[in-house]
């Protein structure tokens, strides 16, 4: 494996108490969609400005495709392709799709027959072509966002930036958006660093997860690696109405059961380690008590292990 | 674990990018064709400038039909003051060159977030925004140059004291672009820059003897003047345009030479303006400015 980004002890802030990164540390490789997660505010798009050099780091080193960001700021920015979050206006809305991509392209020295044949094979990969010759303004806020993502990868970059790509769009838009972006990246072996709020988008994207927190890299792993860090197998849930307070402690009791969540409105929630005992001491139990519920098993989400480990880091423990 | 010193220069990396080098004067010309293609697009608004300079056009045509002025022993009247008000016209229609023009620029980029990717870009930003103000002055020649041709007509001047008023121009043309470098810049570092632009603009039409000889100010405004480029530029265009009516403040070879100085003087400052309101939002994030 080859590290594509290296970013070593990373800090910046934006004045005196706010300090946003406080020595993070991570690195991304070749052929890997790196996803960072983290709380609002936790940094994410500091650092994703400060590796598209739009923001200058306070100090910390890094390296993109051995690239020193102190020394060949200008040669790094011709390896990398950005799409900041608010993309719903980020082109000349008065100029034609393959107008502003032209453009763009113009700026990163691409001559017109580069940027068309590079404009060919992406509205190929997005099935846009009926779109490139309508004004930017006039497009929907997905297929901007599409206009945006190709504008991005207009040079064929070998790293790529996405701010919240999929944000307020469609779900069928989403899963274009992320069918493309993984086969790009597999076929193409680039690097592609993203942020998302959308866990399930997470789950099937990336290859890694880094859970940021506080500044820092709290934890980074495969989603997998992440969800089995919760420390249960899976999630029984039973119908909250139907369910005494006195039951649920009864069902803590069981050995296969390692813990409750009743934060959901409608549903009581048993994290388990053992699937099919904890569901004999379930039914049994609600057999002794005469209770009838509907109830579900859920396999760990990512969502169940984001939640858990911003937990622990919120109450001080060590991811 | 992989060690540091994997982490090498990897020419199959830098290979693998499409993205190459790009001349200042390919970004000018992109920038430039782009804001033409944009400015042609929003019709009302450029329709809105033309009807404005002609209004502004007709308004002093028929001041100068009615008014006499005395200049250094001079009198200026009729033909000869319409010379004078349209040879201050044919500078004037490029104010917005260097005011409106490059702060909106920089206003609707901030806003469309196209300025972002322009920053994490490795193409030279003044002559991206050299080009957005170029485009302005090119779009401006669609009232210099009947302007120009009128005036050709009514003074009777030489072809080649014509070609001198149109050096003048190319002249004062080149300290507008710096200035309108240096107003983009100002918007970039402040945002809200309005009011400041306000207030140049009335000093550079009202102080700078756009429609009244200097010699008619109260004398501290006279020096005032004295420090503004369109001041030179119009005292060269009427020596040129009226010719033995008109009587330069400087001899004209000297106005020629502060008009060069402050070509150079102001492209020295909005180069480094321009560096400087770089470094300030890549410290503070253009998303904070």
């Amino acid at each position: 494996m080859t590290i594509s980004i290296s970013v070593k002890d990373l800090r910046k802030s934006y004045g005196k108490d706010s300090a946003v990164l406080k020595g993070l540390s991570l690195d991304l490789y070749q052929d890997e969609i790196l996803a960072l997660l983290g709380p609002n505010g936790s940094g994410k798009t500091t650092l994703i400005k400060i590796l598209a050099t739009l923001l200058t780091k306070d100090s910390g080193k890094v390296h993109i495709l051995g690239q020193d960001l102190d020394d060949d700021e200008n040669e790094i920015r011709h390896l990398f392709g950005y799409v900041g979050q608010d993309t719903e206006r980020s082109a000349y809305s008065r100029l034609t799709v393959v107008e502003n991509l032209q453009f763009f392209g113009a700026l990163r020295g691409l001559d017109k027959r580069q940027v068309n044949a590079q404009i060919e094979k992406l509205v190929e990969y997005f099935d846009f072509k009926s779109n490139l010759k309508k004004y930017f303004g006039y497009l929907s806020g997905g297929q901007k966002q599409t206009v945006v993502i190709m504008r991005a990868l207009l040079h064929d970059p070998a790293v790529i930036y996405l701010d919240e790509p999929t944000k307020g769009l469609d779900p069928l838009i989403a899963k274009n958006i992320r069918s493309f972006l993984k086969k790009y990246v597999k076929e193409e072996h680039k690097t592609l660093l993203l942020t998302s709020h959308i866990l399930s988008e997470v789950d099937e994207l990336s290859s890694r997860v880094a859970l940021i927190h506080d500044g820092v890299i709290a934890s980074v792993g495969t989603a997998q690696e992440l969800k089995q860090g919760v420390g249960v197998d899976g999630f029984i849930e039973l119908q909250k109405h139907s369910i005494p307070l006195g039951v649920v402690d009864k069902i803590l009791r069981l050995p296969p059961v390692l813990n409750s969540d009743d934060q959901d409105s409608e549903w009581v929630s048993f994290g388990i380690n053992n699937m099919v005992d904890a569901m004999e001491g379930i039914i049994h139990i609600l057999r002794e008590e005469q209770i009838q519920s509907q109830f579900r098993y859920r396999n760990v989400s990512l969502e169940d292990a984001f939640v858990y480990r911003m937990g622990l880091l919120s109450d001080g423990f060590e991811a | 674990m992989i060690s540091e010193t994997q982490v090498t220069r990897d020419t199959h990396y830098v290979k693998s990018s499409k993205s190459k080098p790009i001349s200042s004067w390919k970004v000018f010309v992109a920038t430039t064709v782009k804001d033409l293609l944009i400015q042609f697009r929003y019709l009302p608004n450029l329709v809105g400038r033309l009807f404005e300079l002609t209004i502004r056009i007709g308004f002093f045509y028929l001041l100068a039909s009615i008014t006499t002025y005395t200049v250094a022993g001079s009198v200026l009247t009729g033909r000869s003051l319409i010379v004078f008000m349209f040879g201050g016209l044919l500078l004037f229609v490029y104010s917005n060159t260097s005011f409106t023009a490059p702060m909106n620029a920089v206003s609707n980029d901030l806003h469309n977030g196209t300025l972002e990717y322009l920053y994490s870009n490795p193409s030279s930003r003044y002559a991206y925004f050299l080009g957005n103000v170029l485009s302005s002055a090119i779009v401006n020649q669609i009232v210099f140059l009947p302007l120009y041709i009128v005036l050709f007509f009514i003074a009777e001047a030489t072809a080649f004291n014509m070609l001198m008023v149109l050096l003048v121009c190319l002249a004062v043309m080149g300290v507008l672009i710096s200035i309108g470098i240096m107003i983009a810049m100002l918007a970039l570092i402040w945002r809200q820059v309005g009011a400041f632009v306000q207030i140049l603009a009335i000093l550079f039409e009202f102080v700078s003897g756009t429609y009244f000889p200097l010699s008619a100010y109260p004398l501290p405004l006279q020096y005032v003047a004295y420090a503004l480029p369109y001041t030179w530029g119009y005292d060269l265009i009427r020596y040129y345009s009226l010719q033995n009516k008109w009587q330069t403040i400087l001899p004209p070879w000297i106005e020629w030479c502060i008009l060069g100085a402050y070509a150079v003087v102001f492209m020295v400052i909005s180069r480094i303006l321009l560096v400087k309101a770089e470094r300030r939002s890549k410290k503070l994030g253009l998303h904070f400015i």
